[in-house]
């Protein structure tokens, strides 16, 4: 079980993740929601090691990161919100360096590299350089990349903004069946229709506190649109119409 | 008017290409800041050495207006002319070769570009305005500093024209020289990318950079011999009819009336230079405007044998890092580009040493005393030793893909950090001391036989010493923290640079004369024993607190604020 407590994250008078609590079971997937700036991104680079809390802890299964950073970090598999790559090098180089560095046996990296490439589709781009790759294909690479050392933790932020329909449903598909094998999922993103699809639990975040927890299926069973009502009720969300009117009359008036 | 100009999509196109012209895509905005700062200084630097060499040139020539007859005042403002249409040309050169990642329309402007609703011709158009403007600031800012010494030349007892009419047919000829120079950059760098396969270009012109800088480079020890050519230039050397700045020296002459049959044969090398570099420019410039979309839309590749190869380690942490630091140095430009620039100063310096104490000449088998030759074969290692390993320290310094090291931050532990830092060491180590040991080996071997091997040894010890001084307090893997120039200023650095070259030089060189020449075997063996005893205490102590001390992949400027204590 992943266990957030207390998480707190200060930039000087700044407090950008105030106290923030929640669980992820095995064999779960959660959504994390949010407007922009409600600290998600922060919660998440708490959570998968890349930014100190100021105070609070993360464990998976007791494995606290305070105490043994290392332990933890290597039962997580991490997809960042930009496709930040080493675009110089091959998506085969990239997932070897990222094994290696997850300290993967040559022969194990042998066989699963061009095998990921394959289920992937990026076979037959195997020879160029990230740079001429799309967006798509260099999200494509980072999954393969978190995935490769069979993590116990997937953490996805926002990961499927610039996929194309056929890599959404694998994604989706892929995702579900990972969770089903007892794994854990936390999945930072804005879209709720996602989150209804995909996870089984969905946490709101609105200006750095937690605002909301509710479970999907419950959802799913009663009215559709809830979750996104709940979250505009929690996160104090405007009513969107008026401002989409007036952006109409700009442009006409333009 | 002008910010109406400016607010145009030409204007605002080419302010954003004159702008990506000192973009290198590795800093942060705090190192990009810094790197302002650091170009400013350049500048100042330029024009401080301009006014260094009014100081220098003014004995020379009250001593030449002091002479009997105007013929030593004649030659020597011939060599004297060609030095200065030859140093803004060469520093013209330098920075079109170092921004030449941006010489032509890019993939990203061709994605991001031309979806907008504007035209290719005038994505092309603005480029080249903004390459004008670009070589334009360095050709006026290194033509401001040199004024002052045509002036002062142009002066005196002898001169034969007025210093007015002299420092406008500089600037004309001057000016031609630098454009010769942009020309042919742009000219080399255009034939690439329209002459070879979309999938070589990168490579291609990444190798061609690097052999561009190491070329110029090596070539400053000429430009500053160019003084010691008067007599040659006053007797119509044919040999100088291969160097472009004494074409443009020709130029400048027949601009101020001196129709001399040598000059006119100069004149006419740099017309048909600067017509032929202009014309392949233009041409592959509008070849490569034709079939733009067909060009860009080809997709990188690398080789496949490459990325076959793969080598069993035993330490995977280790091996990823060596393979990304290969990789990154096969690929990356900029990163060539800073090794070679760098390396190729070393180079030339140790040349500069063999050459000054005539090896040359005892090669060919002329009579010269063997203390220069023994002189110049002690010295030689060091100034590659030092640079060389500077080098490739500095190579490591920066990044590529800054916001990509999260891949590293996150594998980061404790017993692997001196794995991950494994590859830093490697890289250093081999250029301070393996590959000074390489070039040098062969010459001292000539020269002293036999006992050259001990002078190696002791070459390898010297830079396996200052391999140490270079990595202590190193944090980085290679290519993943952050960059800030600028940290201290241009001139300080260069005054600790110097001090540290010329105390490390001299003992090091003093060391490699005492194995050489020694009559006894004790100073060959006991130096090198005491050396490596030091260098393996060193490395001990530099494992142990690379072990403890967390990786950097952010660069900091210094928390030291120095206090001037003008109150007490």
């Amino acid at each position: 079980m992943l266990d957030v407590r207390a998480l707190t994250k200060r930039y000087g008078p700044l407090l950008a993740v105030d106290h923030v609590s929640f669980t992820v079971n095995r064999g779960e997937v959660v959504g994390y929601l949010g407007p922009n700036g409600s600290g998600k991104s922060t919660t998440v680079n708490m959570v998968v090691g890349l930014l100190e809390p100021s105070s609070g802890s993360v464990a998976i299964d007791g494995c606290s990161q305070g105490e043994d950073p290392i332990a933890y970090k290597r039962r997580i598999g991490y997809v960042p919100e930009e496709p930040y790559l080493y675009t110089h090098l091959t998506a085969t180089e990239y997932l070897t360096l990222v094994g290696r560095l997850r300290g993967m046996p040559q022969c194990r990296l042998d066989r699963d590299v061009p095998e990921l490439l394959r289920l992937f589709l990026l076979w037959d781009s195997r020879y160029s350089t990230m740079a001429a790759y799309s967006k798509g294909m260099r999200l494509r690479v980072l999954l393969a990349a978190a995935l490769l050392h069979n993590p116990d933790l997937l953490v996805l932020d926002e990961p499927f903004s610039g996929l194309d329909v056929n890599a959404s449903l694998l994604f989706r598909a892929l995702i579900g069946m990972f969770a089903a094998e007892g794994r854990m999922i936390l999945f930072s993103t804005h879209r709720f229709d996602m989150v209804e699809k995909v996870c089984s639990r969905a946490v709101i975040l609105s200006e750095g506190r937690l605002a909301a927890e509710q479970r999907i299926s419950d959802e799913r069973a009663g009215d559709s649109d809830s979750l996104e009502r709940l979250f505009v009720r929690v996160t104090d969300q405007q009513d969107f119409g008026p401002i989409a009117r007036d952006i109409l009359d700009v442009i006409q008036h333009a | 008017m002008i910010e109406k100009v400016l607010e145009r999509p030409s204007g605002l196109l080419t302010r954003h290409f004159f702008h990506a012209l000192f973009d290198f895509g590795v800093f942060s905005q705090e190192g990009a800041d810094a790197f302002v700062r650091v170009i400013i200084g350049l500048v100042s630097l330029i024009i401080s050495l301009g006014l260094l060499l009014v100081y220098l040139y003014g004995h020379k020539y009250a001593a030449l207006s002091a002479a009997l007859t105007g013929a030593p005042y004649a030659a020597a403002l011939l060599a004297d002319t060609t030095l200065a249409i030859a140093l803004p040309m060469w520093i013209v050169a330098l920075v079109t070769v170092l921004v030449s990642h941006s010489l032509v329309p890019d993939e990203t402007d061709f994605r991001v570009l031309l979806p907008l609703p504007i035209g290719r011709r005038l994505v092309f158009g603005t480029k080249l305005l903004a390459l004008a403007f670009f070589a334009g600031l360095f050709t006026v800012t290194s033509h401001l500093a040199i004024t002052p010494l045509v002036l002062r030349i142009s002066a005196g007892r002898w001169a034969m024209d007025p210093p007015l009419v002299g420092v406008i047919a500089f600037w004309i000829a001057g000016s031609s020289a630098s454009m010769f120079a942009l020309f042919a950059v742009v000219a080399a760098n255009g034939l690439l990318h329209a002459c070879l396969p979309r999938a070589r270009v990168h490579a291609a012109t990444g190798a061609m950079r690097g052999m561009l800088l190491g070329a110029l480079v090596l070539a400053l020890p000429l430009v500053l011999a160019l003084p010691t050519q008067s007599v040659a230039l006053a007797h119509g050397s044919r040999l100088l009819l291969l160097a472009p700045p004494a074409w443009f020296m020709g130029v400048e002459r027949l601009l101020l009336g001196h129709r001399d049959a040598y000059f006119i044969e100069l004149a006419r090398l740099a017309s048909i230079g600067v017509i032929a570099a202009a014309a392949i420019a233009f041409g592959s410039y509008v070849s490569l405007y034709r079939r733009f979309d067909r060009v860009m839309l080809h997709a990188f590749g690398v080789s496949a044998r490459r990325v076959r190869r793969r080598s069993a380690m035993n330490n995977p942490a280790r091996a990823a890092v060596r393979d990304f630091t290969a990789a990154t140095l096969r690929r990356s430009a900029l990163h060539q580009g800073v090794v070679i620039g760098l390396a190729s100063a070393g180079l030339a310096l140790a040349l500069n040493s063999l050459l000054r104490n005539g090896l040359l000449a005892w090669l060919a088998g002329f009579e010269v005393p063997r203390r220069h030759i023994l002189d110049s074969i002690t010295w030689m290692p060091i100034p590659l030793i030092v640079i060389l390993g500077i080098a490739a320290r500095a190579s490591c310094a920066v990044p590529i893909e800054p916001k990509a090291n999260w891949v590293f931050r996150m594998t980061e532990d404790d017993a692997s950090r001196v794995d991950h830092l494994h590859a830093a060491e490697r890289l250093v180590t081999l250029f301070a001391a393996f590959v000074p040991v390489a070039l040098t080996l062969p010459i001292q071997w000539i020269v002293a036989g036999p006992r050259a091997i001990v002078a190696s040894a002791m070459t390898a010890v010297f830079g396996l010493l200052w391999a140490e001084v270079l990595l202590r307090g190193w944090r980085r893997i290679p290519f993943t923290c952050s960059y800030m120039p600028g940290k201290h200023s241009v001139a300080q650095s260069t005054l600790v640079g110097l001090t540290v070259f010329l105390i490390v030089g001299s003992i090091g060189s003093a060391m490699e004369m005492a194995a050489l020449r020694g009559t006894s075997a004790w100073p060959a063996l006991a130096i090198p024993a005491v050396l490596s005893t030091l260098v393996v205490v060193l490395r001990r102590r530099r494992r142990v607190a690379w072990r403890d001390t967390p990786l950097a992949f952010d660069d900091e400027l210094p928390s030291d604020v120095q206090v001037f204590r003008l109150s007490q």
